[in-house]
Parts: C-alpha cells; structure tokens; sequence
C-alpha cells in the first residue's frame, strides 16, 4: 500500500481543521461574514493585443472570509477563514484557492494557534507565517519568561501545502523558539532559535538550503524617550546548489544596534548595521554583506514648519571577497511649511535627495529635486508638484536630465441632492538623454467628474484622459494612450439588512496606439458585483 | 574604510555614556527643562508619537475589545502624583493604574461611529504637569477587517504608483522598511522614470495577523507598462510578499519579484519568492532597459552578457580569443600565451579547445545551457579543461576573483571556423549571474 505523503496528510489536517471551525462557527459570540462577487468581461481588439493584462471573455471572481470571535470554558478563541474562486488565469492559476485557515485559543496564559501561523520573532531570525502551529506561554501578572514555539511550512499560499502542480515549489519545513524576559518594564532581553530545511526541487537548479539562526535581541529604555535597540544573529547554513550539488557549509553573523529619541518637538534614530556575506535568514530578515549606517532626524519646529533630514550610507564586500567594494551614500533633506504668506490653506513643501554609489566600474551620482504647493483659491483646491532630477554617470551608463510637472484643480459643489466634484489634471514629463541627444517627453491630461448623491447611497466618478509619450530616438516606438473610466458604488436599502452590502460597477475603455501599428490594441473591461458583510 | 568604523563605534559609546547621564537628550541638544519625562508611551503596543494625530483601531485586533494605553514617566524632583486620561476632549477625566516605578495603565472600550479625542495629564506631587496639548490623540474604532486593511492600503499604494506619485506612496511605508526607506524612496521615482502607463491588478492570496502587529500578505499580481527606453508595452504576472506593520498599514518588508522599486530590487527586496511556474517578471538595469527574468531578480544590473563569434583560421597559430570585461575580441597565435581571458582553437566542430590565460580558472559544464548557470559554482576550477562542442558551457573564475560563463552555442564554417559563443560576465565579484 501506498504511503500518505505530506500531500495527503497536509489535505486531511486542513480539511479537518475546517471542519472544527466550521462546527466552531455555530457557537461564535461574534461572527463576521464578508463575500465579494464579480463578473468581469473583457474585449481586447487590434493586432497587439497579446500586450494586454487583460484576459478575453467574461470571468468571474469570488472572495469570501469567515472571522469569528468567542468563549468556552475560560477560554477565548478567533478563527478566521478564507476562499478564493475564479476562472481568470491572471486572477490565479488555480480555480479554487483555500486564503485563511487558522483557529487561535487563549486563556491569557496559554496561547495556540494552528494554521496561518505568524509569529514575528525578531528581524534576523523569523518574520514570516508558517502554515503550521505556535503554542505561547506568558503570564503577563507574574512576568513569567515570555515562551513562544512555533513549527511548519514556509509557504505564501495554502496550495502550496498539496503540492499540485501548478503551485508547488521547494518545501520548507521550519521550527522555531523564542524565549523573552522583561528584566525591569525597561528592559527586555530575547533569545531566538530558528531552524528551517528544504527538500523536494521541483527543478534540477532550485538551491537547497539547510539552516540554523540563533540570535539574542534587546531593548533598553535608559532615559525618558530614548530607546536603544540591538539585536546578534549567527547561522549555520548547508547549502547544495543544485541536483547532485555537494552541500557546502557556510557560517555568518548579524549585528544591528539603534538608538531612538523622542520627545518635545524632535525625533531623531541612529542605526548601525553590520551582516556578513554568509550570513543568510531564509525566514527573517536581512541583506548579507552589508555595512550600513543610518541616522534621521525629524523637527517640528513651529506648527507651521517642521524639518526632516536623513543620511544612508551603505557598502558591500565586507571580507574582501569581491573584487571591488561598492559605497552608497544617500543623504536627503526636506523642509514643510503651511501658511505660507498667511494663507490659511497652503502648504509648500521642498526636498533635496542625493543619491551616490561608486565602485569598480560604477560612479553614479543623482540629484533629486522636488517642489510641491497645495492651496485653495476660491472654489479650486489646487496641488502642484514640480520636480527635477539629474542622472549622471561617469562611464556613461546614463547622463540624463528629468523634469516633472503636473496640477490638480478640483472643486465641490452642492446641487440640490447631489454633490458635483469635478477635476482636471494636468501633467508631464521630460528627459533629456545628453548620451544619446535626444528627448522624450510625456503629455498626461484627464478631466474627471464625481457625482455622490448621499440620500441614495451613490457615489460615482467618471474620468476620461489621454497620455501621450514622444520618443526621438530611432528604433524606438511613440504611444498615444486615450481612455475613460467609469465607477458606481450603491448601498440599496434591501442590503441595509445586512451590516454592509455594496453593489458596484467598473468599466474602463484603453486604446493604445504605437508608431509600429502592430503592437496597436484596444481594452474595453466591465465588472458588476456585489459585497455583503454581515 | 576603518577611520568609518570607529566613527561609527564612537558614535555608539557616546550614546551609551550620554544615556548614562539621566536628562542628556542628545536629538533635542542638550539638556531637557520637562519637570515630568514620559518615558514611554503606547497605544496598543504602538509607539504614541509614531501613530500619529489620527489613529484607527480595528475591532480584530483589540485585545478584549479594549485600547489600552500604556507608558512610563518620572519627575525631575519629587514623585509622580497621577496620571489621568480623557477620550472626550477634555470634558471628562479618568484616573490611570499608576505604580510605584511610574508605570501607568489606562484602558477603554471603544465604540463604533464614535470619535475619541484623547489628552493624558501626568502630574507631580508639586501639582507640575507634563505638555498636555502633545499628547492629543484622535482615535476611531473600525470594524474593517484586517483582509479589508490590506486591501485598502495596497490599493492606496497602487494608485500612488500609478499616478507616479512618489510623496503619497512613500507615505504607507514603514520607517523601520528593512530594504531602507531612502532606497525605496529613490527606486520608485527611478521606476517612474522606466515606466510609463503603468497598470497594477493583484488579488489576495494569504493575509495572517501576527505578533507585534505584523501582517503577513502574499498576493498575485498581474501588471502591464510602457518602457520608456524603447517604447515598447511589457506584461508581467507572479506572486510576491508582504510584510505590513499596523497602526496605520505601512509596508515593512517585500520580496522579490517586486511590484513596487525594482530598478533597485538589489537592495529594496529582502528574500525572493521563488516561482513554482518559472514564470518571467519585468526587471530593469542599470540603463532602464526592460527585460523579462525568473524572479525579478537575475536582471543583474552589473551583469554584462551577449554573444560573439570567434574565428578560428588555423587551431595553433591563428585564432581568436575574448575579454569580459571590454567585452572585446583578442588574436590569438598561442594556447600558451594567451592574450584574452581565454582563447578558443577549433580543430573539428566536436573538438573546441578552451586555453585560459595565466591566473584564469576554467570548469566545462558538459551539455549545460548558459541560462541555467544562475551561480558560477565555488570551487573545481583548473587551469585547463577539456575540449567541448556545441551546447557546453565553460565557467571561468579570473585573476581578480571575478566570474564569466560562455556556451558554444555553434560551430559553422569549414574553414574559417567560427565559434558562435553566449556570454556573460558578473563583475562585481559575486558569482550570481
């Protein structure tokens, strides 16, 4: 007889793991059910119509959740679960897609949780969900040791558990422990234990990694607002790059350490990063072989002027392996006023950003300027946004100038039961390539028009616009794109009932014209549907 | 390099002994005149000030239903009297659970459709109290699922995209964002500067509430967008992840393939979500040409790559070789002294020599394709290897610890030879290609 593989035994534990929350459902104090259904059809027309997103016919798509809340016994218990059905490939590759299934139970002491699984360690060891299980203990009263393990598979989807073929990928088993201590309500120290094994490749190059990430993280609170933070992780990795690849055995470490201070009109954070290049955290966080240091201050310095400053610098090839280092550096500052020349409604605000990165073969500096005022002069609330950037390369990679400008006017009227908002948006972009002396520009205008009518429970919007993208040089394509997008929102009162129901519909219309007249195609795209919460 | 490091260490030390010395608050320089210090204070285990004026809290979340604000101050002089709390701007006050350290405790049951303006007074023995005005705090109960959150700030985030709107997408991401706020910042206005009529759509795959107020989202996405080097339209579709932190959603982390910054997806993702389909994601380099790779991630921009042909007249004394890094064909006259970073003499189309120049390191891969060659492997390099035909590939590990891969992609001609080779060449150091 055939054994069960996970497959089946990953299947049967889901589906009985329903089915506790479904009978769990008939006993919930609070229970929440939300559905969202839509049709969409879609008709895409012209010779290059394989450019579009948009999948042909009409297709459906339907979103349900299932939250509960409850008591047995001293205890207290949530469940959440959640499907996915559609038959649009781009949707999702497969027709039918279990979202949610987790069940948690708590006497305050104690916690379980099975299912979707997210226990968030620290950055270095585990921040990702498991599909699995966690049990807590920690008695808040007594500051007991705060204990938390946690096991189970590191997949982002619930189809990847039976493996079929459309959604399997490499399995990732994991296992992890966590054990924090409140010293004093000032300090707290935890220690981490993350271990996470790959198997089964579904390709012959798909790496395989066997990994261990032990790491201690603390914080301190020494003064009124500051608060310093550090964390220290090492791993013991097994690497076997592809099939029949030896395992190779690599060891790594972590340390971070940041300062915050808070208070009064000022927030400034210190930060101190260093990550080996064997370093690696499959279930946390981190980018091996990097030093980096970074400060932000932030200042309110009246209630009409507040500053921001930020530095980043960052480098590679900590221990000489490369053959070269790579540096970046990325200071930036911004100043924000409102009430500016006494007006009451504007805000005016102005930053600087630098970007620089130089190593080997590369020397990039960018400068980045932006502008932006928003106001309001007499019945236009206006926003403008001016913007120039400069790329400059030493090896010629890029050395170009970028412009931007664009404005929004809107406005609000009242009539009779309607409100009337309509806006115009003007816009564009240009670049000057000085490598190549040439010049594209972007024109983008669209006139919209909202019409809410609250008595009904309507809003509505409608937009119609055109963008439109000039290019000099040869080879390449100009594209002219002309558009109108529709929405409607209505709560009928025979959903009222229902703690929300919303019907809706969507329809847009995309024409895109390219100067190689065979990538021209046109999108036409309608859905209707429906939300219900209750 | 090391003069950064121990600026950087001193930097560190001066912070601790500063922190030693009670009151010396360096970020607002120097000495503070407060009579009474908060500590710190929390709503929900979220950082007060980091909140915001205006914070929503969602009925999921709430532990027993209820807000709980949290925090710790002390006294210039004397002891700390009382703290009080109002959640109805001022008309009212409760008192807080206050200990003898200075930990304080208040909590409410927040209804729905109901603002709360909340103040907190803490006061010493001496009747001093703390800025009331800075601790002002609008708070609104929301009965949106954590599923309806994502939704509605990935949403928000698109749109920004979109629009090319860099100031409001930048406004839902975290200040603690594990790829560095300023490396985002930067990549989507390069994005911006890639793409034109950009077109997002994704549906949710998983989103799961955790600890801390982390919210795990993984989705499928579906994209489409205009490059603005060539003009042409590129689709794209995959599955990625989030991490959201709550207070108001704000990203803290993503993976690639990226939906958000991947002209700079080297330093914004942290991890990969590997495809279960092998399906191919837009990426950019260096110069913002579009192209299509697994992950999102092998668009190296340091990787050079592209194809030659090498002549060989005669297999021992005229034939022809290659540099990676100029990217430049060498004449060849000797497999002993070989001018390029190797050098190919064909005998016969299933005998190809492949000679290295001195302090170059080769590995044939026998019947390997170029494209499968992700990572150049660490060891098992010689000096010589042995001879190959159409569909090997040859690894090199050259003299400054840098890697390049060729695959004989065909042997034409009788006489001339020629060499038809693939290349491609990581510069930096690393043996990803």
């Amino acid at each position: 007889m055939k054994p069960l593989g996970f497959n089946s035994l990953g299947k049967m534990w889901a589906i009985l793991l329903a089915f506790l929350l479904s009978a769990s459902t008939l006993y919930a104090d609070d229970l929440h059910i939300s559905n969202e259904f839509s049709l969409t059809h879609n008709h895409i027309s012209g010779p290059g119509q394989a450019s579009s997103s948009l999948t042909e016919g009409l297709r459906y798509l339907n979103v349900l959740g299932i939250t509960g809340a409850g008591q047995i016994k001293g205890f207290d218990y949530n469940f959440n679960f959640g499907g996915k059905a559609t038959d649009d490939n781009r949707n999702d590759v497969k027709s039918l897609s279990l979202t949610n299934l987790q069940g948690r139970i708590t006497d305050k002491i104690n916690t379980v949780n099975v299912g979707d699984t997210f226990e968030s360690f620290s950055q270095y060891s585990l921040g990702t969900s498991l599909k699995g299980a966690s049990y807590r203990f920690y008695d808040e009263v007594s500051n007991t040791p705060d204990v938390t393990v946690v096991s189970g598979l590191a997949y982002p989807r619930w189809d990847n558990v039976w493996r079929e073929r459309e959604t399997r990928t490499v399995e990732r088993s994991a296992f992890g422990s966590r054990i924090k201590y409140n010293f004093t309500p000032d300090f707290f120290a935890g220690a981490n234990l993350v271990v996470s094994d790959d198997d089964k490749r579904i390709r012959t190059t798909d790496p395989l990694y066997n990994n261990m990430v032990y790491s201690l993280d603390m914080e301190y609170r020494p003064i009124p607002g500051l608060t310093l933070r550090t964390e220290s992780a090492f791993n013991d990795t097994k690497l076997s790059e592809r099939e029949g690849a030896d395992y190779e055995i690599n060891h790594g470490y972590a340390h971070k350490i940041e300062a915050i201070g808070d208070g009064g009109p000022s927030r400034a954070s210190l930060e101190y990063e260093r990550i080996a290049p064997d370093f690696q955290t499959l279930l946390g966080s981190a980018t091996p072989d990097r030093e980096k240091a970074k400060a932000k201050w932030r200042y309110r310095y009246s209630k009409t002027l507040s500053i921001n400053t930020g530095f980043l610098w960052f480098r590679n090839n900590l221990e000489h392996q490369r053959a070269f280092t790579t540096n970046n550096y990325k200071p930036e500052a911004g100043i924000t006023v409102k009430r500016l020349f006494d007006r009451q409604y504007s805000t005016t605000s102005i930053s600087y950003k630098f970007d620089r990165k130089y190593g080997g073969t590369t020397s990039a500096s960018n400068h980045i300027t932006n502008f932006g005022y928003r106001d309001k002069f007499g019945i236009f609330d206006s926003e403008t946004n001016l913007g120039y950037t400069l790329y400059n390369t030493k090896n010629s990679v890029i050395d170009s100038k970028e412009y931007i400008y664009n404005t929004t006017l809107s406005s609000r009227h009242t009539l009779e039961k309607c409100i009337l908002k309509p806006s115009l948006y003007l816009g564009g972009w240009t670049a000057s390539d000085e490598l190549a002396d040439t010049k594209d520009v972007i024109y983008e205008y669209s006139l919209g028009l909202g019409v809410d009518i609250p008595d009904r429970k309507i809003t509505s919007d409608v937009r119609v616009g055109m963008n439109k993208f000039e290019k000099e040089a040869a080879g390449t394509d100009d594209s002219l794109k002309t558009f109108v997008v529709m929405s409607l929102y209505y709560r009928p009162d025979f959903l009222a009932k229902l703690n929300q129901g919303l019907l809706f519909l969507r329809a847009s219309i995309n024409d895109f014209n390219y100067t190689t007249e065979t990538r021209d195609f046109r999108e036409t795209s309608i859905t209707s549907g429906i939300n219900i919460q209750f | 390099m090391k003069n950064i490091r121990l600026s950087l260490a001193l930097s560190v030390l001066i912070l601790m002994l500063g922190a030693a010395h009670a009151d010396a608050k360096w970020w607002i320089f120097g000495q503070s005149n407060d009579e009474i210090n908060i500590n710190y204070l929390y709503l929900n285990k979220i950082a007060y000030d980091e909140s915001g004026p205006q914070i929503t809290v969602y009925k999921e979340t709430l532990q027993d239903g209820l807000v709980y604000i949290t925090g710790k101050a002390s006294t210039r002089k004397g002891k700390l009297g009382g703290v009080r709390v109002t959640t109805n701007n001022k008309e009212t006050w409760e008192e807080a659970k206050i200990s003898e350290n200075g930990a304080f405790e208040y909590s409410f049951r927040p209804e729905l459709n109901k603002d709360y303006i909340l103040f907190i007074e803490i006061m010493d023995t001496a009747g001093k109290t703390n800025d009331i005005e800075l601790t002002r705090k609008e708070v609104k109960l929301s009965e949106q699922n954590i599923m309806a959150l994502i939704r509605e700030t990935l949403d928000k985030m698109i749109e920004a995209y979109k629009n090319e709107d860099p100031a409001r997408f930048m406004s839902h991401v975290s200040e603690d964002f594990t790829g560095d706020e300023a490396n985002l910042d930067r990549a989507i206005r390069r994005d911006f500067n890639a793409f034109d009529n950009i077109d997002l759509r994704y549906t949710l795959n998983n989103v799961t509430s955790g600890a801390k107020g982390m919210v795990y989202v993984s989705i499928n996405f579906n994209r489409s967008v205009i490059s603005t080097k060539d003009g042409k339209p590129y689709t794209d579709k995959g599955m990625t992840e989030f991490i959201f932190q709550l207070g108001p959603a704000r990203v803290y982390n993503m993976k690639n393939p990226l939906i958000f910054g991947l002209s700079d997806a080297e330093n914004v993702a942290v991890g990969t979500v590997k495809s279960s389909s092998g399906e191919l994601n837009i990426s950019l380099n260096e110069t913002n040409a579009v192209s299509l790779t697994e992950d999102g991630t092998t668009g190296d921009s340091s990787v050079l790559s592209g194809t030659a042909a090498l002549i060989t007249v005669n297999p021992f004394t005229n034939f022809q070789g290659f540099i990676f890094a100029d990217e430049e064909i060498t004449s060849e006259t000797d497999g002993g002294n070989v001018m390029g970073d190797f050098s190919m003499a064909i005998e016969t189309p299933t005998m190809v020599f492949i000679y290295v120049r001195g302090g170059v390191q080769v590995k044939k891969l026998a019947g390997t394709s170029i494209n499968q060659i992700t990572t150049a492997d660490e060891s098992g390099y010689g000096n010589w290897a042995d001879s190959g035909q159409a569909g090997d590939s040859y690894v090199f590990k050259l003299s400054n610890n840098t890697y390049g891969v060729i695959e004989i992609t065909s042997i034409t001609g009788s006489g001339p030879h020629f060499g038809n080779i693939k290349y491609k060449y990581q510069p930096n150091g690393t043996r990803n290609f």
